[in-house]
């Protein structure tokens, strides 16, 4: 699976990268990463992403926008959000975009991503 | 023979001395007429004894005698007295001829005759006795009335002044009863002190000099009155003493006195100029005051002709007025003739007469009122003057009887749409909604108002009006009271505050708008910045295996390391953005510089300051420092300006910034655009007014300008 995560903070990007380098390698071939939707679909024009672990609130464009467009360009692409739990009414709208699942951003666990992975 | 001649010489001589007697002689006998003498007939009137004798029985004597009784009864006896006692003599009247009584005195003497006895009647006419006795009990009858009904007192006295007589008036006069007086010394109706200053001249009097002195007599009660006393010798050696009484002349004589004193009191020091003039108008007199008025001397104003020699034709024609018609009033501006003064003056010119209308004289009163008239014309001109204020007011002004409109002026027209007519008898909440913002009836709130303004003190307070159209408009109405023709009258001043109304509400809102756009700031600081940091040291402790690579333990440690520096420096961030950590602990001057530090490397800023290390009430650090941040911020985000100069000046307790950039600068329809709002400037007037400050954003500089002063009493000043 080739993966973008689209999230502000490069901290957590890093984190995230961690999380799946160290418990999916078996099934992660490449990571990608972008700072705001915008970069998100540039990297997609470019890359065959399987999979995209998107954040809700950036500058730029945000994770609902760019979810939207996503589902409209590549069909195939799977979106999950990521969100911080007081953003769940966003999350609702984000699967109403075409998001297929979510992750809550304090949960974040090789748990909490299998789950993700395994509704797709 | 010889004793026959003898008798017949006897008879003869007897018949002579009967015929020629003067006084008429009467024999009678036995009560009955015998013969009379010619002396009787001449006094009674008759021509002959026969036309007696034929009238005797009838009419010799009246009826009744004037002591009453019958002239017969009483003849008889009073002859029959003198046979008796040979002689008797009394008084008779008799009538004569013509019936006019005769008053007689009569004797009657028995002469006996042959043993006859015969009465003898000689008569004497005391008519004229009589009469002169009447008279003279008349004239004392009379002299006793005027005496008595004397209106002077009226005291006779003999020798050393011994008194004999008193009459009514004396004893009204004195309280004395005449028995008092009478037998007393007239000494003791004076004082001794009197008696010593002024004696009684019995000596003078006594050689027929009348004194007349006036002198105070002592009253029984104690009292003295003032009396005119007239003293002279009688024929008969008696003194009389007239005494008039002098307390009316005294007390008319005092009046008179008062009153000329009075007078003289007002012509010398009445406020009025007084003068006197005469029948052709000449002046005769006037006082000092006319002098000042006119401002010339009496020397030149009495005698001066004021027909012939004003130059006045209205002052003129009133004196001629005056002496034709007996009054007459001028007022007017005059300019003197002798003193070259011009006054505004009222005069009015009176004749005086007397009871026959006989001039007496003109009197003028003469009043300067030019004080009087300058402050009418100056009321004139001041009333103009505020009635010009009053209609071209930038208010509405209203006055108002209790809640009643009585007038208003131009601008009121204006504001509530309405014409002068529409306004005038209605009341205050006729152009007022039914209820004020604060859900209270209009009416009852204006009612309450104008009662408090009257019992208290001028009001000021906002006021919901509503136009003629029903449009509703926030006012500030100011209440005065004051009197205006004695009457309480409310003047109502309403300014129409729409606009500042409208101003305010949107700095309310922006105040709003912008704590809760800060709070949302700092809820996304924390949640974008915070949040994913503690979620990603989440990942890596739980990622955290003791029995795991080393060399991976050792990454995910240096991993937690950062994470954990980075959130301390995000929280640190965080809470600086709430409260400036450096602000509060080292002032104004170090946090800005703090803050200037990083944007140095974007734009080039000056910053001066005289504040150092002084500490300032920390509402008024924050405002400056926010506004300085604010300001900064504006400049790097829309000025396009390469330099900034902030500048920090405190002196005399004010703190003044000046803050200016050489960017694009800000005209003023900014200020109240949405983008002044977007620029913060709405922020920065609300802080400005948070502290009571000055501000101006100054238009047309070549950049962008702003200054800020407000009072800044330091921390330690307030200490100390």
């Amino acid at each position: 699976m080739v993966i973008l995560i689209v999230d502000d903070n490069k901290q957590f990007i890093e984190a995230f990268k961690f999380l799946l380098q160290e418990n999916f390698a078996d099934r992660v071939e490449e990571i990608f990463e972008a700072s705001n939707g915008a970069e998100c679909l540039d990297i997609l024009k470019r890359d065959a992403i399987d999979i995209v672990f998107m954040d809700l609130e950036m500058p730029v464009m945000n994770g609902i926008e760019t979810t939207r467009k996503i589902i409209d360009l590549y069909r195939n692409i799977k979106v999950v959000a990521v969100s911080f739990h007081s953003e769940l009414e966003d999350v609702k709208k984000m699967l109403e975009a075409g998001a297929r699942n979510y992750i809550i951003k304090e949960e974040l666990s090789p748990e909490a991503i299998e789950r993700s992975f395994s509704k797709l | 023979m010889n004793s026959i001649v003898k008798l017949f010489e006897s008879q003869e001589s007897f018949r002579l001395l009967f015929d020629l007697s003067y006084d008429p002689i009467l024999i009678f006998k036995n009560f009955q007429f015998i013969d009379c003498n010619p002396a009787t007939l001449t006094l009674l009137g008759y021509s002959s004894k026969d036309e007696f004798q034929e009238e005797l029985e009838t009419i010799l004597s009246p009826e009744y005698q004037p002591d009453g009784e019958r002239s017969l009864d009483k003849a008889k006896k009073m002859m029959k007295n003198a046979y008796e006692r040979g002689y008797h003599r009394f008084e008779w009247m008799h009538l004569n001829k013509e019936g006019e009584s005769l008053y007689l005195d009569v004797t009657l003497t028995k002469i006996p005759f042959h043993n006859k006895n015969f009465l003898f009647a000689i008569w004497r006419d005391i008519s004229k006795q009589k009469e002169y006795e009447n008279n003279l009990t008349k004239s004392e009858e009379l002299y006793s009335l005027l005496f008595d009904q004397a209106a002077d007192g009226i005291l006779v006295g003999v020798g050393k002044g011994e008194i004999i007589d008193a009459n009514k008036s004396i004893c009204d006069l004195t309280g004395y009863n005449k028995h008092e007086l009478i037998g007393n010394n007239i000494n003791g109706l004076f004082t001794k002190n009197e008696l010593k200053d002024n004696p009684l001249r019995y000596d003078l009097i006594k050689v027929g000099n009348t004194i007349i002195k006036e002198r105070n007599i002592v009253c029984k009660d104690g009292r003295l009155i003032p009396v005119e006393m007239n003293t002279k010798i009688l024929e008969d050696g008696r003194m009389q003493a007239l005494f008039r009484d002098l307390s009316a002349r005294k007390a008319a004589e005092k009046a008179l006195v008062e009153s000329e004193e009075k007078y003289r009191n007002v012509f010398n020091y009445a406020p009025l100029g007084i003068l006197h003039y005469d029948q052709y108008g000449v002046i005769t007199d006037c006082n000092q005051n006319l002098v000042n008025i006119i401002g010339s001397s009496k020397e030149q104003l009495v005698g001066l002709h004021m027909i012939e020699d004003l130059n006045n034709n209205e002052l003129i024609k009133k004196v001629e007025q005056s002496l034709k018609e007996g009054k007459a009033v001028f007022e007017d501006w005059y300019t003197s003739v002798t003193g070259e003064k011009t006054t505004f003056v009222k005069g009015v010119f009176k004749c005086i007469y007397d009871e026959n209308h006989h001039f007496i004289s003109g009197i003028g009163l003469i009043e300067d009122i030019t004080k009087r008239k300058k402050a009418e014309l100056a009321m004139i001109e001041s009333e103009q003057k505020y009635r010009l204020l009053f209609e071209n007011a930038s208010d509405a002004i209203m006055l108002m009887n209790e809640d009643v409109f009585i007038d208003c002026n131009e601008k009121t027209l204006e504001l509530f749409g309405c014409s002068k007519k529409e306004i005038i008898g209605q009341t205050p909440y006729k152009f007022s909604p039914e209820k004020q913002p604060d859900g209270k009836k209009s009416k009852e709130k204006a009612r309450e108002k104008i009662k408090e303004a009257i019992q208290d003190k001028p009001k000021i307070f906002e006021w919901v009006h509503q136009k003629a159209d029903g449009k509703n408009f926030y006012t500030e109405v100011s209440l005065n009271i004051f009197d205006l023709h004695k009457k309480k009258t409310v003047q109502a001043i309403v300014r129409d505050i729409s606009e500042r109304k409208e101003f305010e509400q949107r700095i309310y809102e922006t105040i709003i708008e912008t704590e809760e756009r800060e709070r949302q700031r700092l809820a996304s600081d924390i949640h974008d910045e915070i949040g994913p940091l503690l979620s990603s040291l989440k990942v890596y402790i739980e990622s955290l295996n003791p029995k795991g690579e080393e060399a991976k333990q050792i990454y995910i440690k240096t991993k937690l390391q950062e994470l954990i520096k980075e959130t301390v420096d995000n929280v640190r961030e965080v809470s600086n953005a709430i409260s400036p950590y450096i602000l509060n602990k080292y002032g104004l001057e170090a946090a800005i510089k703090s803050f200037i530090q990083k944007t140095e490397n974007v734009i080039s800023i000056r910053f001066k300051s005289n504040v150092k290390d002084k500490r300032f009430p920390l509402k008024t650090e924050i405002v400056y420092f926010r506004i300085i941040k604010e300001l900064l911020n504006n400049t790097l985000k829309h000025a396009r300006a390469k330099n900034i100069d902030v500048n920090l000046q405190y002196s005399n307790g004010e703190l003044q910034l000046c803050y200016k950039d050489d960017g694009i600068g800000l005209d003023k329809k900014h200020l109240s655009s949405a983008k002044a709002q977007g620029m913060g400037l709405f922020n920065i007037i609300n802080r400005v007014n948070s502290i009571q400050g000055d501000y101006k954003f100054y238009e047309n500089f070549n950049g962008f300008k702003f200054t800020l002063m407000a009072k800044a009493e330091k921390e330690e000043d307030k200490k100390s």
